[in-house]
């Protein structure tokens, strides 16, 4: 008997298996949560395209016409993105919702939000350079929410399918909170959420730091994440570009005190790890396990290129560092 | 053009609509994807659940992997075989929950109440094997349940898993024999599986 006889025959019995009728997918979530990240991307691609002809002009300004002859220093070194050594606003309990992880990268700052009795239901407060997002709410007429915040105008963003509110903040920072929840009320839970934001800085802290230079890969910091409570975050998460200006390769490195249940089949760095394709997991360096992850097939970064930069990783002796890449 | 730039002009620049409107699917392409996936989630649940072997991680696995669709919907439509291009999202989303749920696995869809499971000889048959069928890597899982229960021809299967040909043949064989260990002597007997 071939295997494909084998296996038809193995698994037959499963053609007629279904789950369970009741569905708990929720279609009108998906579109809701798509039109956000979609959102996101293009931010991040608006960003690129900036970027890139920031570039051009600095590098060819004869072939971009139409250029200002004195361009204020925007693009790469834009003074108002973030440094990513620190988050930049801290958001407190409020409307029904929790900070769950903060983000930096250079062109947002965000705090994701859960539900504070566990329930589905997400939210997110997010932080803009002007430069980046300048929404004109006096202009387009947006709604005024009211009473405004510490002084700070606030708007309602219209046409959006969940409540989205945006604060200015300083001159050259705007603020959205946005909650995807099917709650009564959301409006007023956006607003309570607003209300808590403190703008008052945190630094970043990872446990550990690691070097794409060492390995031969240089790259860019993309993002940095820690989850509540900040001092010390239980989990961190370090996220770089292995090309210049473009989204991919990634690699994401997570690093968290838990200790997963997986079978170790190589050694790295004297360290048992894990290695499947596009992921390696060091299980238990003093404590910590790191997770190494291609956001890319493995085929377009190279098994050998993920083991060398998980070699580089070193713990921050007794502490925290909040530049990881060396 | 001017340097200082607002969210408006590169997404102009992209060959999008300008404003906040530019940031959503059309209204006319959301009806669409919205109808494709309410007359498809039986089948998108159904292989979800032979992939991961649970009612509500299923449930996971098919909310994540519509919201790539509606991301995506504009390149779904235009595939020569939509069917297939979801099936794909869909199998790429269970592997790729696989390989980041010790970290990260979040409950995304509301839970239902357990149903009770109707006894019987074949029901029990179905859950060892399914049971079995659960611990076997979900790599190899995956090319088990494509290829036997979708009779999806190798080279399919190798361009939904973005892999070869060759890697799909071993795979299959890697977990057959996988499944069978799992499955135990006596219970492959009863599946007539020797």
């Amino acid at each position: 008997m071939d295997h494909f006889e084998d296996g038809a025959r193995l698994l037959a019995p499963l053609r007629d298996v279904d789950p369970d009728l009741r569905s708990g997918v929720d279609v009108t979530r998906a579109v809701k949560t798509g039109r956000r990240r979609r959102r996101s991307r293009l931010v991040v691609a608006a960003v690129g395209v900036v970027a890139v002809l920031g570039l051009s002009a600095l590098v060819a300004p004869g072939l971009v016409s139409g250029l200002r002859e004195n361009p204020p220093a925007t693009g790469l070194a834009d003074p108002t993105l973030f440094d990513m050594r620190s988050f930049p606003l801290q958001v407190g309990t409020a409307g029904g919702y929790k900070p769950l992880m903060y983000s930096v990268m250079r062109v947002k700052a965000s705090v994701s939000l859960v539900r504070t009795d566990g329930r589905p239901g997400t939210g997110e407060v997010s932080m803009y350079p002007r430069t980046r997002f300048q929404p004109d709410p006096a202009a387009a007429g947006f709604p005024a929410a009211q009473p405004p915040i510490e002084g700070r105008r606030v708007f309602w963003m219209p046409g959006e399918a969940t409540p989205t509110l945006v604060m200015e903040y300083g001159t050259d920072r705007w603020v959205q909170v946005t909650i995807e929840d099917d709650q009564p009320d959301l409006r007023n839970r956006v607003y309570h959420v607003a209300e808590s934001v403190a703008f008052t800085s945190a630094d970043v802290q990872l446990p550990f730091t690691i070097s794409p230079t060492e390995a031969g890969l240089p790259s860019n910091l993309l993002e940095i994440q820690n989850t509540v409570p900040l001092s010390p975050p239980e989990t961190s998460v370090v996220k770089l570009s292995f090309e210049p200006l473009g989204r991919t390769p990634q690699v994401t490195i997570t690093a968290t005190p838990q200790a997963p249940s997986i079978t170790t089949n190589e050694v790295i760095n004297g360290h048992a790890a894990a290695v499947s394709p596009g992921e390696i997991i060091l299980r238990d360096v003093e404590g910590y396990s790191f997770k190494l992850h291609v956001d890319t097939p493995l085929e377009d970064f190279g098994a050998d290129r993920l083991k060398a930069l998980a070699a580089t990783i070193d713990l921050v002796p007794g502490g925290w560092t909040n530049a990881p890449v060396r | 053009m001017d340097y200082v730039t607002t969210v408006t002009q590169p997404v102009a620049l992209l060959g999008l609509s300008p404003g906040r409107r530019g940031w959503a699917v059309r209204a006319t392409d959301e009806e669409q994807y919205t109808e494709y996936v309410t007359a498809r989630l039986p089948t998108l649940r159904r292989i979800a659940y032979l992939l991961c072997g649970d009612s509500h991680r299923a449930d996971d696995i098919v909310q994540n992997a519509i919201t790539r669709l509606y991301i995506h919907w504009a390149r779904a439509k235009a595939a020569d075989n939509i069917d297939a291009y979801v099936r794909t999202i869909v199998v790429r989303t269970f592997l790729n929950e696989q390989r980041t749920g010790w970290l990260s696995r979040v409950r995304l869809v509301r839970e239902t109440p357990d149903q009770p499971i109707p006894a019987g000889p074949d029901v029990e048959t179905t859950e060892v094997l399914h049971a079995a069928l659960a611990r076997v890597p979900p790599k190899q899982r995956a090319v088990l349940v494509l290829r036997f229960l979708y009779d999806l021809p190798v080279a399919d299967v190798a361009g939904i898993l973005g892999c070869s040909s060759g890697n799909v043949k071993s795979q299959t064989s890697h977990g057959l024999a996988a499944l069978r260990k799992h499955l135990g002597e006596h219970n492959l007997s009863l599946l007539g599986g020797r």
